[in-house]
């Protein structure tokens, strides 16, 4: 670390934590230097997910064989099935990083965070639209309460309440604690909430719904699924180092290193 | 401690008789609007009566909650209680279980008439009962968390609402089925030890993340 | 205390009987620092006054000390003796008057007062209805707080002074809104209190400190952190 960049207190390696070797950690704890890895990575990781994303649709529109059931329609799930991954993975991080944050008291893990919230609830949300575009011609109706997709929605909720926590709270710091609170509760809950819709689901409807899942899935169809599924991880990973970069801006405005950024 | 701060408010809902009653008048009024708005037809209202009750209790509840630590919060007393007490883990249990008190349990009382009156037949009040005796104390728990959440905001009120009805939703499911099982005539002792399961549950973390965003908010 | 307090900023050269001290104290306020590098000491029988413009972090300070506000950095030690170190043993006995009075207003003064009683201990001999009678609310504490003009109320706010024998007052712009008559009670009080070899640390815009044996002052202007607050 160059002598120039001013740290926070808290995220100066004391000799005791080096000597556990925790090093990296504190590192990435440091914000002038989580600033410049992720300024380095977020261009590299966008144009990667970009082209991952082209090759990947086009495998899956072309290449890939139309199912015997569904004909092309199910083709839709080249973005549907990595969304609702994303959706629960962005929302695990983000509680993650959060409690990382309410811990070891690290600025950048709630940057992470909360630049996390709006990024999970695109994923959700995409994959809300997709399953129901898809559900009209599967099932003839753009909503059906399925167990997966009402689980979705509420996870969106959870996103939404974590956003508006995050934007009622004027003052900067309590906003990151209070959200990192409510983001611990909403991941404890997160699988009472999935098992006991699987539940009622299954009590008022019978599994009678078609899956996607299991391994009987066609190489043809996986290999673009595993595509786009990278390709979307990347594209997350390159928003949400950029949404970090400007939190990280407007945190830490009143610093020598973000000076020195923001007058060359 | 737990019980003098009880005690305290006791004698708070007795000065204020008016101001404690209002959830229960909040849900005899949303669960009568339903047969004005769905239909009067017995069978009907046999049908969404689980459904009808619950979401109401879970409304009544909600209604409460925004009180739940902000008074204490705007007029000092949280720092004063914090600072004789040196943990705001007690306050808070305290104060969750007078919530309890003060909205669930006149609820569950309040719930025998308002079931006569969507026409539940008098076999399943014990299935009524039992659920709501093992989830309105679960819908405490949870919502203090909530309600700490936002005890520093002015208007909390739409936001605590959209934070707290998500975590809900799990104890919803299983009350609003104990009831319709029993209706149906199926057991519902599954549905029971699960909302049974979610009490101790919530009660061993929940007024832990409480006391925290409390903590939060205090400093 | 037995560990030497290194700082420049130190008021009272007698750390070895120092009962409260504040070491290297800095608190934030949304992420920008209110203070940094506070150090003082106080001891039995000590008053001190924090002085600072609106804004420079008095009620901060306060509520740090209180244990309400958790500071960014710095320590604030309590030893009831000589090489007594061990804090958590001895919980000290603290009285904070903020802004807000922590009086109910659905309660009455007596019963406000009451709870206190049973919430901090009333360790003092008085009893509550006594309590009130030291700031001469006595005649109104079968009223519900809410009945009762600002004034009242933060004179049943500052009758819990009177409940216990504490240690250390915290007292935030106490005599707002009191009238000379309150004020002069409140002084009364305080007197006791420092005889009785209680510390206090107090803020106050109008000039009170004539009735407290005015030790210490520090003002927090020279305290000032590095980054501005705009």
């Amino acid at each position: 670390m160059t002598s120039h960049y001013t740290e926070s207190k808290n995220h100066t390696p004391t000799p005791r934590q080096i000597r556990n070797s925790w090093v990296w950690f504190h590192r990435f704890g440091s914000s002038s230097y989580f600033y410049r890895v992720a300024s380095r990575w977020a261009p590299r990781a966008g144009w990667c997910a970009l082209i991952l994303m082209v090759a990947g649709v086009y495998m899956g529109l072309f290449v890939a064989p139309p199912d015997y059931q569904m004909g092309d329609s199910y083709r839709i799930i080249f973005i549907h099935v990595p969304s609702a991954w994303m959706s629960l993975s962005v929302y695990i991080l983000m509680a993650v990083s959060a409690t990382i944050g309410l811990v070891w008291k690290m600025k950048v893990s709630f940057c992470v965070s909360r630049a996390c919230a709006p990024i999970g609830a695109a994923f959700t949300f995409c994959a809300l639209v997709t399953g129901s575009l898809w559900g009209k011609p599967t099932w003839g109706t753009y909503w059906i309460w399925d167990a997966r997709l009402t689980s979705e929605l509420v996870l969106l909720f959870l996103y939404m309440g974590y956003m508006a926590l995050d934007k009622a709270i004027p003052d900067r710091s309590t906003a990151s604690r209070a959200t990192a609170v409510l983001s611990l509760v909403g991941l404890v809950n997160i699988p009472i909430i999935h098992y006991s819709v699987e539940w009622w689901n299954t009590l008022h409807q019978g599994s009678t719904v078609f899956r996607m899942d299991g391994p009987s899935i066609d190489t043809r169809m996986l290999i673009p699924l595993l595509i786009t599924t990278v390709a979307m991880n990347l594209y997350f990973i390159s928003v949400l180092f950029n949404r970090v970069r400007c939190e990280l801006l407007d945190l830490e405005r009143r610093t020598q290193w973000v000076r020195e950024i923001v007058h060359g | 401690m737990l019980i003098t701060i009880i005690k305290r408010d006791l004698k708070c809902v007795s000065h204020n008789l008016s101001g404690a009653i209002q959830p229960i008048g909040f849900f005899i009024i949303i669960t009568s609007l339903f047969p004005l708005a769905v239909t009067p037809d017995p069978e009907a209202l046999q049908s969404i009566a689980p459904g009808i009750i619950w979401i109401s209790a879970l409304l009544a509840t909600l209604l409460a909650l925004d009180t739940l630590f902000k008074e204490d919060f705007i007029d000092g007393t949280m720092d004063q209680m914090f600072i004789a007490a040196d943990s705001l883990y007690v306050i808070a249990f305290a104060r969750i279980i007078s919530h309890w008190l003060f909205s669930g349990l006149p609820l569950i009382v309040m719930c025998l008439v308002i079931a006569m009156m969507l026409h539940i037949p008098a076999y399943t009040f014990d299935a009524l009962i039992v659920s709501l005796l093992l989830g309105t104390p679960t819908l405490s728990m949870v919502g203090s968390i909530g309600a700490a959440l936002t005890v520093g905001l002015r208007y909390s009120g739409v936001l605590l609402t959209l934070i707290t009805l998500p975590l809900y939703i799990p104890v919803l499911i299983f009350g609003a089925s104990c009831i319709s099982a029993d209706l149906a005539g199926f057991p519902w002792t599954g549905q029971a030890y699960l909302m049974g399961a979610m009490l101790v549950l919530s009660i061993t973390l929940a007024p832990f993340a409480t006391a925290a965003a409390l903590r939060i908010n205090m400093s | 205390m037995s560990t030497p307090i290194k700082d420049t900023h130190s008021i009272d050269a007698h750390t070895s009987q120092a009962l409260l001290s504040v070491e290297n104290l800095t608190c934030e306020r949304s992420d920008a620092p209110l203070f940094s590098n506070l150090s003082f000491s106080l001891e039995k029988s000590q008053s001190l006054r924090i002085l600072g413009p609106n804004g420079s972090g008095k009620t901060t300070l306060i509520r740090t000390i209180a244990g309400i506000h958790k500071p960014a950095l710095g320590q604030i030690r309590w030893s009831t003796g000589p090489g007594n170190r061990d804090n958590s043993a001895n919980k000290p006995n603290i009285a904070y008057i903020g802004h807000t009075t922590g009086i109910r207003g659905e309660l009455t003064a007596l019963e406000n007062l009451e709870f206190y009683a049973r919430m901090t201990g009333n360790l003092s001999g008085m009893s509550p209805t006594e309590c009130l009678e030291k700031l001469n609310v006595a005649h109104c504490s079968k009223l519900p707080c809410m009945r009762l003009s600002a004034g009242q109320r933060q004179r049943v706010a500052l009758s819990r002074l009177a409940l216990n024998q504490h240690d250390l007052w915290l007292l935030d712009e106490p005599v707002t809104s009191l009238d000379d008559q309150g004020i002069d009670l409140l002084l009364d009080l305080a007197r006791c209190h420092l005889e009785a070899g209680g510390m206090t640390i107090y803020c106050s815009h109008q000039s009170i400190h004539s009735g407290f044996k005015n030790d210490t002052e520090i003002d927090l202007r020279n305290f000032k952190g590095d980054h501005p607050q705009c």
